[in-house]
């Protein structure tokens, strides 16, 4: 039986050898993974209101877009869907915590401005919201 | 002379209401028209997969006899159109006002054709409201998202009953227009529960310019009983 080998990887011997991610994916999994981590981001949401959608493994990557600029920098987005919170500090922690993790990934210099679009209120009966 | 003036003077306001008449039209069907064209398309193969039923049945029989297509077209009037057909057709061909409002029809045809495809095939961009912007990079928000919150505030103040809400964005700016239209009870004035629901709706509107404009109706009676 012929051992399956996947399209994005190839074999040498017995060792397969994956190419590494490009430093687009790189940044939008660490943004991604860092803008959910903070404390009244609910979820991604569908992401699609960039241009600039990245995918992994051939499945599109929710909530995030990645455009390169010049001198190597690129532009984020961010589609969120925010728990009942005031918004604009919300923006701001997302922002401060997508800086650390890609300065901590070594991705700090490639990062560009980073839109935040939030697409929709999880529970918005609420009455902090600025 | 005045009374041409009159008269020029109305066929000028006609002349312009029919013009704005064609242009929201033809804004309707671009907005509407891949709905359109779904419903459309479903009633054409339905009527064709009709015809076409129809067709395969009446074609059992040849000749003229009851299950035949000559029979299918007796029944169907086929003759008689093609006699006033063939009258119309007859008139478009030679010159005269039938084959200028032929003319005018086609062409019509075609421009809604191509609105519909416009609308079919343009993209539509959903327009954000855009609720801040720092050096980092700008802050923004769906409609439907700051609808919900809208919505979810105008429903707190005693006395409402229920509460819709619309956000659009300001055209190249911050901010935008936030519409709520609320039910009230009966026994509740007006402006006072309309002051209420902008006081409810401040946290969202003043920070993000927001201008918001609501409308508390009394609820019906019916309503009450549903």
């Amino acid at each position: 039986m012929t051992p399956a080998v996947s399209p994005a990887s190839s074999r040498l011997g017995s060792l397969v050898v994956v190419p590494a991610p490009s430093v687009r994916v790189r940044l939008a999994q660490v943004a991604l993974g860092a803008a959910l981590s903070v404390d009244g981001v609910a979820a991604a949401g569908q992401g699609n209101r960039f241009a600039g959608a990245v995918t992994l493994d051939g499945a599109p990557l929710a909530g995030v877009s990645v455009i390169a600029l010049r001198e190597g920098r690129y532009e984020l987005g961010l589609a969120l869907i925010a728990r009942p919170v005031a918004l604009h500090a919300l923006a701001d922690r997302v922002r401060e915590r997508v800086t650390v993790a890609a300065g901590v990934a070594d991705l700090g210099d490639r990062l560009g401005p980073i839109n935040i679009v939030f697409e929709d209120i999880a529970d918005p009966a609420i009455v902090e919201v600025a | 002379m005045t009374v041409i003036r009159v008269v020029a003077g109305g066929l000028r306001g006609l002349a312009v209401g029919v013009a704005l008449l064609i242009v929201a039209v033809a804004v309707l069907l671009v907005a509407l028209a891949s709905r359109i064209v779904l419903v459309l398309g479903f009633v054409l193969l339905a009527l064709l997969a009709l015809v076409a039923l129809a067709a395969a049945i009446f074609e059992i029989n040849g000749g003229r006899g009851t299950v035949s297509l000559a029979h299918l077209a007796t029944l169907i009037h086929l003759p008689d159109l093609r006699h006033y057909v063939g009258v119309y057709l007859r008139r478009v061909e030679a010159p005269g006002p039938v084959a200028w409002v032929s003319v005018g029809a086609g062409v019509g045809a075609v421009v809604v054709g191509l609105l519909l495809l416009a609308g079919v095939f343009v993209p539509r961009r959903e327009r954000l409201i855009a609720l801040g912007e720092t050096e980092r990079g700008p802050m923004l928000a769906r409609r439907r998202a700051l609808a919900r919150v809208a919505a979810a505030l105008a429903e707190q103040p005693r006395g409402v009953t229920k509460a819709r809400a619309r956000a659009r964005p300001r055209r190249g700016g911050r901010g935008g227009t936030l519409r709520v239209r609320a039910t009230r009870e009966a026994v509740r004035e007006r402006r006072q529960t309309e002051r209420e629901i902008e006081e409810r709706l401040a946290p969202l509107s003043e920070p993000f310019e927001l201008a918001a404009r609501v409308d508390a109706r009394r609820v019906t009676d019916d309503r009450r009983v549903q």
